[in-house]
């Protein structure tokens, strides 16, 4: 775990914030590990509907979760404010990596930080396609070469 | 290489809830981590004795990974295996699976790193001897 280094705000080209809830602490008064991962999932899924114009409830291309990962670097609490920054580390033809810093307000270094891949598969077969045009230039504003 | 229960040492039941299944009709990918913690938490209490209340030494997440293979659904039930890693001086690692009765293979494989702590201070301290000395009779 200490070999990773930490993330810094910088690295991330987009934030979104992210309200901490009480049932998010668990039994020892941080939020649990398994909740930091419906954070990934709330930046990354804002991203590609605001941005990338992603519609959810009728859209023919959806993205599928094959890899999440977490490095739990810092506790965070509720009612703590958040903010969970995002990056594209890899853009393929039909996935991305997406790789994600949780912040506390007013921090450089990440409290948690972890990578989403997502395949992009045609709803209907559920086999992987190439990733939509409008989301791709959504992707491609926010990638960051290591 | 293809991990089937006989790989793993606890394997423990874990049913889904409706609440699981996300509008795309299987668990969530977040879910896969509340089972993959149920797994390792009732392993340390019903084999390892870990009273998270009072004992003085407790374990925090350090790193878990998941890879999602194929999608579950409620209302299936699950099986969550587990083996023990490595053991290091403060910190150990769990190799985890779900399986579904479906197939053979896991629906979704991963890890999990667990690093001892003072409750007070919360600085990593060397894994309790006792406990150790339980998670290597689960190591595979």
């Amino acid at each position: 775990m200490a070999e990773k280094l930490v993330e810094t705000r910088k690295r991330y080209p987009h934030l979104l914030p992210v309200q901490t809830r009480w049932a998010d602490n668990d039994l020892y008064g941080h939020v649990n590990n398994v909740t930091y991962y419906s954070y990934f999932d709330t930046v990354v899924n804002c991203y590609l509907i605001d941005e990338g114009g992603l519609d959810i409830q009728a859209a023919e291309v959806i993205g599928i979760a094959v890899e999440t990962h977490c490095n739990f670097n810092d506790s965070v609490a509720y009612p703590e404010s958040l903010e969970a920054g995002l990056r594209v580390g890899k853009l393929g033809n039909s996935s991305v990596r997406y790789e994600i810093g949780i912040f506390k307000k007013g921090t450089d270094e990440a409290a948690a930080q972890g990578h989403f891949v997502h395949v992009f598969v045609d709803r209907a077969t559920n086999r992987p396609v190439p990733i939509p045009p409008p989301i791709r230039a959504a992707l491609e504003r926010i990638v960051v070469e290591d | 290489m293809v991990w089937t229960r006989e790989d793993f040492t606890y394997l423990t039941p874990i049913p889904t809830r409706w609440n699981d299944n996300d509008m795309l009709g299987h668990v969530n990918n977040v879910i896969y981590y509340s089972y993959f913690e149920a797994v390792v938490v009732r392993f340390l209490m019903e084999k390892c004795g870990v009273d998270w209340g009072e004992d003085r030494y407790i374990p925090y997440a350090a790193e878990n990974l998941c890879r999602y293979k194929k999608p579950v659904a409620f209302p299936e039930e699950l099986i969550g295996a587990m083996r023990i890693d490595k053991i290091g001086n403060t910190s150990f690692t769990y190799d985890l699976a779900l399986f579904s009765q479906k197939w053979e293979e896991p629906a979704a494989e991963g890890h999990w790193v667990h690093v001892f702590v003072d409750r007070e201070t919360e600085r990593p301290v060397p894994i309790p001897e006792n406990i150790r000395s339980l998670l290597v009779e689960y190591q595979k």
